[in-house]
C-alpha cells in the first residue's frame, strides 16, 4: 500500500474540514428555514386560536310584589362579549437545535385578561308599561324611592362575572395554544417548549 | 240603609275571598326573586385535553315564562261588555348555564383532513357543544313551580340552549367564530 504524501494528507484533512463546515451550514440553514416556516404558520394561524371569546347573555329581573297592589315585572337582557387570550409576537417563536433534537420554543404573553368588551342591550320586557325602576333608600332620615341605575347594576354584574371566569377562560386559551403547537411540533419532529409569561 | 250597605260589603268580601281561593289568578302567589346557586359538579372548560379546541364560552339564561292576568286587570276581566285584558308574563324561572363550544378530536380532524369532505377541502363542521353546566336558578313572580324541574335530558337541553342563542342572534356568531378558528388550524396543517 502506497503511503500518501504529506500534501495528500493535508488536502484530505482540508476537504474533511470543509465538508464538516458545509454540513453544519446546511444544518443551520435547514434549521433557519424550518424556524421561518413554523413562525410564518404560527403567527398567521395561531392567533385565531390564541384568544377565547366569552359571550354573556345577562338577564336581570326586577319584581316588585305587593300582596294587594301590584305584581309587576321588568326584565332586561344584555349581550356582552369578553375576549381573553395571549399575544404571540414574532420573536416569541423560535426553533433551536440542541444535541440533534429540534425544540420549538414558544413564549406567549398574557394579554392581561380581557382584551376587549363589546356590549349591547338586546331586549327589555315588562308586564306593566309604566314600571317604576325605583328602590327605597334612606336619605336624611326618611325612606324615599330613588330611581335605580340599571346600567351601573349591569356593569357591576359584568365585572363580577369577568372576575369569576377570567382564570377559566385564560386556561382554555392556554389549552388551545398547547393543542395547536403540540400538533405543529409533532408534525416537524420537534419537541415543544411552551411558556406563558406576564411581561 | 246601613244594614244593606253592610250586607253588600260582606257579600263583596266573600266574593273576593272566593276569587282569591279558587280562581286561576292566585294573586297572593307572587314572590320576589328567589335565587339558588348551583354547582352540578361538571367543570366547563376544566377538562384539559390536547385534542380539544375551545372556540367559545357562553353564559346562557333559559327562561320559563308563566303567563297570566295582572292584579290590575282582574276587575276588568270580570266586567261584562268590556274587552278582556291580554295575559302578560307574570313569573317563571330563569336558569343559567355555562356552555363551552368547540371541537373534540382535533388530531383526527387533521388526519382525515385530506379525505373527501375533510377540513382541508374547506368543509368546516360547526363547533359542537362540548360541555354544559347549570350554575344558577332563580324563580320570580308567580313561578308555579317552574324551577322544580331541572332539564336533565342532554339533547333537549342542547336544543333549548341553541334556540335561546339563536333568538338573541348569537348562535350564528359562535358558529362563524368556531369555523374561523378551525380554518386557521386547517391552513396550518393541510400542506
Amino acid at each position: 500500500m502506497k503511503i500518501p504524501s504529506r500534501f495528500q494528507l493535508l488536502a484530505a484533512i482540508a476537504l474533511a474540514v470543509l465538508a464538516l463546515l458545509a454540513g453544519c451550514r446546511n444544518g443551520e440553514q435547514s434549521s433557519q428555514r424550518l424556524e421561518e416556516e413554523i413562525r410564518g404558520l404560527a403567527v398567521t394561524h395561531s392567533t385565531r386560536v390564541a384568544g377565547l371569546t366569552m359571550d354573556v347573555l345577562l338577564t336581570k329581573i326586577y319584581a316588585t310584589p305587593h300582596w294587594i297592589l301590584s305584581d309587576d315585572i321588568y326584565m332586561r337582557t344584555d349581550k356582552v362579549s369578553l375576549i381573553y387570550g395571549f399575544e404571540l409576537p414574532e420573536k416569541a417563536i423560535s426553533v433551536e437545535m440542541t444535541g440533534g433534537q429540534g425544540v420549538l420554543r414558544v413564549r406567549a404573553r398574557n394579554a392581561r385578561g380581557r382584551i376587549s368588551v363589546n356590549r349591547g342591550s338586546l331586549r327589555t320586557m315588562t308586564n306593566y308599561g309604566d314600571y317604576r325602576l325605583t328602590v327605597n333608600e334612606e336619605r336624611d332620615g326618611r325612606v324615599r324611592p330613588v330611581i335605580r341605575d340599571i346600567d351601573e347594576e349591569f356593569n357591576r354584574e359584568i365585572d363580577r362575572l369577568e372576575e369569576k371566569y377570567r382564570a377559566k377562560n385564560l386556561e382554555a386559551a392556554k389549552n388551545n395554544l398547547h393543542a395547536f403547537f403540540s400538533l405543529l411540533a409533532a408534525r416537524h419532529g420537534l419537541k415543544l417548549s411552551l411558556e406563558f409569561t406576564d411581561d | 240603609m246601613l244594614r244593606l250597605a253592610l250586607r253588600l260589603a260582606a257579600l263583596a268580601l266573600i266574593l273576593a275571598a272566593a276569587v282569591v281561593l279558587f280562581s286561576r289568578w292566585r294573586p297572593f302567589n307572587f314572590s320576589a326573586l328567589r335565587e339558588t346557586r348551583l354547582s352540578s359538579g361538571a367543570d366547563v372548560l376544566g377538562v384539559r385535553g390536547l385534542d380539544r379546541l375551545y372556540t367559545s364560552f357562553t353564559l346562557v339564561p333559559v327562561l320559563t315564562e308563566n303567563m297570566g292576568l295582572r292584579k290590575r286587570d282582574l276587575l276588568r276581566d270580570m266586567l261584562p261588555f268590556v274587552p278582556k285584558p291580554t295575559e302578560k308574563i307574570m313569573g317563571g324561572c330563569k336558569r343559567t348555564f355555562e356552555v363551552a363550544f368547540g371541537y373534540d378530536g382535533l388530531e383526527r380532524l387533521i388526519a382525515l383532513g385530506k379525505e373527501p369532505g375533510g377540513i382541508c377541502g374547506g368543509a368546516l363542521p360547526p363547533p359542537a357543544i362540548l360541555d354544559i353546566n347549570g350554575v344558577e336558578m332563580q324563580s320570580f313572580g308567580r313561578d308555579d313551580g317552574a324551577c322544580a324541574l331541572w332539564d336533565q335530558d342532554r339533547p333537549l337541553l342542547e336544543a333549548r340552549l341553541t334556540e335561546v342563542l339563536e333568538t338573541h342572534g348569537l348562535y350564528a356568531e359562535i358558529q362563524a367564530r368556531g369555523r374561523e378558528a378551525l380554518a386557521g388550524v386547517a391552513e396550518a396543517f393541510c400542506r
